[in-house]
């Protein structure tokens, strides 16, 4: 599985490079330019591609790593994989650990922003765009890693429950053309439901994380039955 | 030899679409098979449903003995119709990921082919010609010990050298251990190849004879897949 794992990252980087590059140029003008030669339509504009860059990198350590492996299911490459007789398992597993892998990149890449701002600014503008964004004051570092914890343990449920509606729909209906949108939209609207369903338990904080790993095993476990006997590759 | 597949009652359906129609067809090891037909006639399909990556709706298949599953995938190397390979890999990296995806690649064989097909192994496969890129998947599909080699329409619009070389490839792997199903449209191409031949009709076996049967009633391939076809 190594040189999947290598072959995957090296073709997702490829395809990504151009994007990662203008990243690299925002963020690096943004630290080296003082704030004080802040002037003028060009630096601003360099300003606003940095706020976005910001919340794309954070909305993308929720959702990257679930809408990629939805796409590994569709790119001309699960023809390879297809013909591998080697467990399932172990594939789904893999593209679990590169789901993962992503979406913390893109945490990364919003953390080091984040950063980048606290160098520019004061820890009093940070404080602020953290309320803004997660709606809670993390002054206690020890709230904000449960929390980030938790936020994470959401993530990795959120991609083995969309991968098996996407799945499950595609081997039910191998014609009906369903994107990472809809699927994530039916995904959604299914976790709402199991979320009203456990609520009353949900509250305490190690009964969500055990509940989020459960929930994302039976979902591995149905995506790898209908891979193994159901799924086609319809590509 | 011994019997490779056996399909019972295939039935595989498409949306509406009947795709392999009630099929039955049992091939043994030691020929190379020729399945030809016309575009929409079911070849890929057969291939697919053989390899389980499409599944049938009816009917039963054995590979090698046991019941069709993706654990049945390890007696068969497939060669798609289309491009699977990562944009950016070398012929070098390519043989690398088969080496450790598929346990009974033979990199001993691989380098035998690579020579006989004359293919640089540094190139990188998005940017070879078409001819070329066959020829490389054809090397890879090929160096694989397997009991089955399924290979989907390996010569379309190749110059006639690469299409020799390649014919020369496949003949070379031929044994009484394996079986060789090819794909194709081009029957002169492949009429000194190929054993059996199988004509495939609106998902259903129009005709199954064995090469020199048909020679000895003085008709050539094309005028038989021609009296076939023709009544449509």
């Amino acid at each position: 599985m190594i040189k999947y794992i290598k072959w995957e990252l090296f073709n997702e980087f490829q395809n990504k490079k151009i994007l990662l590059l203008i990243i690299g140029i925002v963020y690096m003008v943004i630290g080296i330019i003082p704030i004080t030669s802040i002037k003028g339509a060009f630096l601003e504009l360099f300003y606003i591609a940095f706020i976005i860059i910001l919340f794309i990198s954070l909305f993308f350590s929720f959702i990257y790593g679930a809408k990629r492996t939805i796409s590994s299911y569709k790119n001309k490459t699960f023809l390879l994989e297809s013909m591998i007789s080697s467990s399932p398992n172990k594939i789904l597993l893999t593209k679990y650990f590169l789901a993962i892998f992503f979406n913390i990149l893109w945490f990364l890449l919003f953390l080091s922003g984040v950063l980048l701002l606290l160098f520019k600014f004061d820890i009093n503008a940070i404080k602020t765009l953290i309320v803004i964004v997660f709606g809670e004051d993390f002054s206690d570092i020890y709230e904000f890693i449960r929390t980030t914890f938790l936020i994470f343990i959401s993530t990795i449920t959120f991609t083995s429950l969309s991968t098996f509606v996407f799945v499950s729909i595609k081997s039910y209906f191998p014609n009906f053309n369903i994107g990472s949108t809809l699927t994530f939209i039916i995904s959604y609207f299914i976790g709402s439901i199991i979320l009203q369903i456990c609520m009353p338990i949900m509250n305490d904080y190690w009964v969500s994380i055990i509940l989020n790993i459960i929930f994302s095993m039976l979902c591995y476990f149905g995506t790898v039955y209908f891979v193994k006997n159901k799924f086609e590759v319809y590509n | 030899m011994k019997e490779c597949i056996q399909m019972t009652n295939i039935t595989k359906q498409y949306g509406k679409k009947i795709v392999l129609n009630n099929l039955n067809l049992t091939l043994s090891s030691g020929k190379i098979i020729g399945l030809l037909g016309p575009n929409g006639s079911g070849k890929t399909t057969l291939f697919k449903t053989i390899m389980q990556i499409v599944r049938q709706q009816a009917g039963e298949i054995k590979i090698c003995g046991e019941d069709v599953s993706y654990l049945t995938r390890k007696y068969i190397s497939f060669m798609p119709d289309r491009e699977f390979l990562y944009k950016n890999m070398t012929v070098y990296n390519a043989i690398n990921y088969y080496c450790d995806m598929f346990e009974d690649f033979d990199l001993k064989k691989a380098d035998e082919l690579i020579q006989i097909l004359n293919i640089d192994r540094t190139a990188i496969i998005d940017q070879l010609s078409k001819g070329n890129k066959e020829k490389v998947i054809l090397m890879l599909t090929l160096a694989r010990n397997v009991p089955i080699y399924l290979l989907d329409e390996p010569l379309g619009n190749l110059d006639p050298l690469i299409k020799h070389e390649m014919l020369k490839v496949i003949k070379s792997v031929s044994n009484d251990n394996n079986l060789i199903i090819i794909s194709t449209h081009l029957i002169k191409d492949t009429e000194e190849l190929i054993d059996q031949v199988i004509f495939l009709k609106n998902g259903q076996i129009a005709a199954n004879f064995l090469k020199d049967d048909l020679l000895a009633q003085g008709k050539t391939m094309e005028q038989y897949y021609i009296e076939v076809f023709n009544n449509d």
